[in-house]
């Protein structure tokens, strides 16, 4: 595991690997997530409460999750690239916020789409789940201007990677926050004591959906990733001599 | 057709899932065109480096 880790630290071995991954990462997450969607929206039998405005759980919690993901990913990368100082893991969390803030986005409107219908409004201001994923959405947003505020790259790397270590306490905030407070927001369905509280019919849909759209996450992560070394190891020998052989 | 259509809250669930599909597309397309612009950058600027040397 730690000579993987180790190879993987390096940008040759990363580009490498990362190529012959994406396609499988990304084929296989489509295929889940079409399944996960098709059986959520025609298959699973409509919520006894909800009817069928429940459907929306198969974008919205993979969405909210990835939004979660990403940003627990992009902490442990800034803690390594502290640490370690390990170059990938600052093209990682680069790479990883404009995707973030992207499913952060969609987490909101998913959920602004479900809370009309289910609690007669758009958005509530009080709510503590809702506004502590809006926090990250601007947690996010917050990281890409401070790092494009930054001419030097070094000094934009160790300066956005503490932003996102102190960020990083919003984490437990959005999941915790419904049994903390007082939410509207219902109370979390699958990562509960007793186990998940879901018939299985409405269950697997929403795993395939969580897990496909994880896939897909991974594939464009390695994706950006990818760019984001060719762009700072772009002096390097190795570049220069995959490009004249035609390797990449 | 019309069946599927005719479901509770049909805009709110279908407005849902036209959004996540649009954002996978978003993100899918902004990934590979930004590696794609990378790489054919960096492979521009190396060949014509090899280039100027070989004169």
């Amino acid at each position: 595991m730690w000579i993987l880790l180790h190879k993987m630290a390096s940008p040759k071995y990363f580009y490498s690997i990362a190529s012959s991954l994406i396609p499988w990462l990304f084929i296989s997450g489509l295929l889940m997530m079409t399944y996960g969607m098709i059986n959520g929206l025609f298959y699973a039998p409509p919520d006894y409460q909800q009817g069928d405005a429940f459907r929306i759980i198969y974008v919205h919690v993979p969405a909210a999750y990835i939004s979660m993901m990403a940003y627990s990913l992009m902490a442990i990368a800034a803690f390594i690239a502290l640490i370690w100082r390990i170059k990938i893991a600052h093209a990682v969390i680069v790479s990883a916020a404009p995707l973030g803030a992207w499913f952060t986005f969609l987490a909101l409107l998913t959920g602004s789409l479900w809370g009309r219908p289910m609690w007669g409004t758009w958005w509530e201001w009080g709510d503590p789940r809702l506004t502590s994923e809006l926090l990250m959405l601007f947690l996010y947003l917050g990281y890409m201007a401070l790092r494009a505020s930054i001419p030097d790259v070094i000094k934009a790397d160790k300066l956005s990677a503490i932003l996102i270590l102190i960020g990083a306490i919003n984490i437990p905030v959005i999941h915790y926050s419904v049994e903390w407070w007082t939410s509207l927001h219902q109370g979390s369905t699958l990562l509960k004591s007793g186990g998940p509280s879901i018939a299985t019919s409405m269950l697997y849909p929403l795993i395939a959906s969580i897990i496909g759209l994880s896939l897909i996450f991974g594939s464009l992560l390695l994706i950006r990733t990818k760019a984001e070394v060719l762009n700072r190891e772009r002096h390097s020998r190795w570049i220069k001599e995959m490009i004249l052989k035609g390797e990449i | 057709m019309i069946e599927f259509l005719a479901i509770d809250y049909a805009f709110y669930v279908y407005g849902s899932f036209l959004s996540f599909i649009t954002v996978v597309i978003i993100c899918t397309n902004n990934a590979v065109r930004y590696h794609k612009k990378t790489l054919d950058h960096i492979k521009n600027t190396i060949h014509q480096m090899s280039k100027n040397n070989e004169a």
